[in-house]
């Protein structure tokens, strides 16, 4: 786990309330001090059926932490029973009761009887961050909810993408890997976001396959799953952004899925037309020298660096300098992702660093010759040192401020077409 | 953490896992905002470092992180402050914050670093996070060094949701009574705190915030001090400013510039009051501002029906007795926010308008607005001319919530409505 964090980019593991609040009517109680969902829930769209403030919480306090806050969790879960419409009660841990030794799964296994299931998840925030987090979570649901299924149905496909709300794009991501694979000809599954609920989670087990895009977070799960319900799984590294990464990606998944090849190449054409129709009216814009630096620095998760670098890179002509992967990536998926940065077109290699360390991040930018005024897109944190430079800022990851994202969507050939239209609407109303 | 953070030249340290600094962005935030208002052009944003306690840290001890961190500060910005700050973790787990950071103190003589013990469990009011900063700054800043008086200094202590505009009024309402004041410590330094006990009185603009720091300042600097209420609507307000008036002895001059402001602002807010007479009013806010808005609206001639709060005691009895003087027929609710309590009781109600943390009530149509606004005037006689036209404004077009309530259900089951709202409320806490 990462050491110091100076300018920290994510939250703790029992930031998974947020995964939870993404599945619709899957409320989280949390046993918790009374101050953990108030620092963890952001205001990026989380005001919905749930919101963080209606979360049951334990409230833990110095008596608790003496004697142990189990009864105050058993009649926390009682009363939300009776009290809030949910379809799924989630309970999480934070630190104080996984220190204190509070025994969670006992007083959860307590409503194993109850109308409507009740799971629980352990998400001390000093075992790890909302990217594990995210994983305990949906392991929570493969471990205590999920049952085996003979029963498969022909070209259901389960999507498994970066975390909710950690993601401010997660929803509109999700939903256009669903009409990706969905164009292919494929039943997509999904759990996160709007009608997908209890109802999808039900039909996980009933898939041909699991398809997860993103360089690493939700591997485990997706091992899991292979073996305990015998579901094979595709891990596709990189989001695809714009048509390059897109058209790539729809031929992977097709060929995995035995779609015909013919079906394939038609529907990227479809789409490639439709993207270069609108890239040629602009064309003028994006040639034009005048508007914009070649040179970048992401400033992400594993997956929006990566899949933003490649997206820049192959689509628009840009040079990578440094990209930071920011999300305390696990070591031992480090080589693999640092090979996909190293996979460009025209033989260019991107380099990029795994550092949680936002000060030496930002020394790194300051003394970076971009040739001109760079263009960064990064967190929060980043709009500082970008003016500092006199350069363009986007603020594409967490923490976020400068974005309002209801579900635009950085994913496919119609996210590409977004993040342009972002990276130019701060370009053009810059003097420099 | 929030009282500090927009402190000069300082670092904050949380010594913590990761998630205790979750809220990172809303610090941030509200410093670039605090920074933009007051006219600084190349805004920063706040140092802020996270030990990042560990599961290797709960066995062992958090020590060496801390000490990695502090050394970390240092090096990379030279501050001329280093708080940092105990969490729920690092308690249980025995830190002993103190200790080391006098070790630290010694190896950094041009750093104050500064403890403070702030651990969740301890209290579930953030008011007590304020005590413990203040008894921190006590500590390790004043010392109890006596310094030189300056004439008609005030400690002017405010909360972080005080925007630049009220600060504005409340400097230019203290700068009528010939007062300078030491804004603490939103935006404020070293140096200004240094200066607190050079003032000769104190005041504050929130009655759960510095009202313990104000006392012991009484106790060990003699400096005399006015604690009264928020002031939000022209009863507050006349209060507070006739309170900070009494202490420096200007009861006179007082009067008369509040006869003078009345006269200014009493076709204005009649005007409002023609807009809002007779409207009743749930309000749902923080201690300070609840209780100030509740007697705010009887200003416009609006009627309280509901009042929920966070803390009680013996203060906000006094406040309690006061608003039973001007309403008649009003429920307290002291809860923090527990929403099924206040949609249970704002659907028994039925009040014309909402006050105060607004997502519930609207998803059940009730129009709802806002006294709490950090970029926004909302205290002293101008603010509340602009809260009034704001509520106003509000009522007058109720579409956006109408419309959401239409769409939306809350998440509370049919039968709770139905129950007593207070049912969940059990003896002792228990």
């Amino acid at each position: 786990m990462a050491k110091l964090l100076d300018k920290q980019r994510y939250k703790c593991a029992l930031g998974a309330m947020q995964s939870v609040q993404a599945i619709e009517r899957a409320l989280p109680v949390l046993h918790s001090g009374p101050g953990c969902a108030q620092k963890l829930s952001d205001t990026n769209g989380s005001s919905g059926y749930f919101s963080p403030n209606i979360f049951p919480c334990t409230s833990i306090n110095e008596k608790d932490v003496v004697f142990g806050g189990v009864k105050k969790l058993h009649s926390t879960i009682d009363n939300a029973l009776k009290v809030v419409d949910a379809d799924l009660y989630v309970v999480l841990t934070g630190c104080i009761p996984e220190i204190v030794g509070d025994d969670t799964g006992e007083v959860v296994s307590e409503f194993a009887d109850s109308d409507k299931p009740v799971i629980y998840a352990p998400t001390a925030g000093f075992k790890g961050n909302n990217y594990k987090g995210h994983e305990q979570v949906v392991d929570a649901i493969i471990d205590q909810y999920l049952k085996k299924s003979d029963e498969k149905e022909k070209g259901l496909v389960n999507i498994w993408a970066d975390v909710p709300y950690q993601d401010l794009f997660w929803l509109g991501n999700i939903r256009e890997l669903e009409k990706l694979v969905a164009s292919l000809g494929l039943t997509p599954n999904t759990i996160f976001g709007y009608k997908r609920g209890i109802k999808n989670i039900d039909k996980i087990t009933k898939a041909e396959f699991n398809l997860l895009v993103s360089p690493w977070v939700g591997l485990g799960s997706m091992k899991k799953m292979e073996k305990k319900f015998n579901i094979p799984f595709l891990h596709y590294k990189t989001l695809p952004i714009g048509a390059t990464e897109t058209s790539k990606f729809l031929r992977e998944v097709g060929k995995f899925a035995g779609v015909d090849n013919e079906k394939i190449e038609s529907v990227i054409k479809e789409n490639e037309d439709y993207y270069y129709y609108l890239i040629e009216r602009y064309a003028d814009l994006f040639l034009e020298n005048r508007v914009i630096n070649k040179q970048f620095t992401v400033v992400a998760d594993a997956q929006y660096a990566l899949g933003i670098t490649k997206f820049l890179v192959n689509d628009l002509g840009l040079i990578p300098a440094k990209q930071f992967v920011v999300d305390d990536t696990p070591s031992k998926y480090r080589e693999d992702i640092k090979k996909e940065f190293e996979n460009l077109n025209f033989n260019i290699k991107a380099e990029a660093s795994f550092e949680t360390d936002g000060y030496k991040i930002h020394e790194e930018i300051k003394n970076h010759d971009y040739h001109g005024y760079p263009l960064v897109l990064g967190g929060y944190y980043e709009k500082e040192v970008t003016e500092s430079l006199k350069g363009n800022f986007i603020n594409i990851s967490w923490p976020v401020q400068d974005k309002v994202v209801l579900d635009s969507h950085y994913a496919g050939y119609s996210g590409g077409i977004r993040l342009i239209e972002d990276i130019y609407t701060v370009a053009v109303q810059r003097f420099n | 953490m929030a009282a500090l953070m927009s402190l000069e030249d300082s670092v904050f340290i949380s010594h913590s896992p990761q998630g205790c600094v979750g809220c990172a962005i809303m610090a941030v935030d509200m410093y670039r905002v605090g920074q933009a208002h007051r006219g600084i052009k190349n805004i920063k944003n706040p140092r802020l470092i996270v030990t990042n306690l560990d599961q290797k840290s709960v066995v062992f001890g958090g020590e060496k992180k801390l000490k990695e961190a502090v050394n970390k500060a240092v090096t990379r910005y030279n501050p001329k402050l280093c708080f940092v700050y105990a969490s729920c973790a690092s308690g249980i787990i025995g830190d002993d914050i103190d200790a080391i950071c006098g070790e630290l103190q010694k190896e950094y003589p041009d750093t104050l670093i500064i403890p403070i013990h702030c651990e969740g469990f301890k209290s579930k009011i953030c008011a007590s996070g304020f005590d413990a900063t203040f008894i921190a700054i006590n500590k390790y800043i004043l010392k109890n060094e006596k310094v030189e008086k300056e004439e008609g200094l005030v400690n002017l202590f405010a909360p972080t949701t005080v925007s630049y505009a009220d600060q504005k009024e409340m400097e230019r309402m203290l700068s009528l009574l010939g007062a300078k004041a030491n804004y603490i410590p939103f935006y404020s330094s070293l140096e200004k705190i240094k200066k607190i006990p050079a003032a000769v009185a104190s005041t504050s603009i929130c009655k759960v915030f510095a009202d313990e720091f104000m006392n012991t300042l009484w106790e060990d600097y003699g400096i005399p001090y006015s604690h009264t209420v928020m002031p939000i609507g022209i009863r507050n307000t006349d209060k507070w400013y006739r309170g900070i008036a009494k202490v420096l002895g200007k009861e006179k001059e007082v009067e008369e510039i509040i006869s003078r402001e009345h006269e200014r602002i009493e076709p204005l807010v009649k005007s409002i009051r023609n807009r809002l007479q007779g409207k009743r009013v749930f309000i749902c806010g923080g201690t300070g501002r609840s209780f100030a808005a509740a007697a705010l609206i009887d200003d416009f001639g609006m009627e309280l029906v509901g009042l929920e709060t966070p803390t009680y005691d013996a203060d906000a009895q006094i406040d309690i007795e006061y608003l039973n003087g001007i309403h008649k027929d009003f429920v307290v609710d002291i809860a923090n926010m527990q929403p099924f309590e206040q949609v249970n009781l704002v659907n028994r109600l039925k009040p014309d308008t909402f006050i105060g943390v607004p997502d519930w009530a609207a998803k059940l149509g009730v129009p709802t607005t806002h006294v709490l606004d950090g970029k926004r005037p909302t205290m002293g006689y101008d603010g509340l001319l602009f809260l009034g036209n704001k509520i106003a404004d509000q009522l007058e077009n109720p579409g956006f919530n109408k419309k959401l309530a239409k769409h939306v259900k809350l998440p509370y089951k049919d039968s709770w409505y139905n129950e007593n709202p207070f049912k969940y409320i059990t003896e002792g806490g228990k």
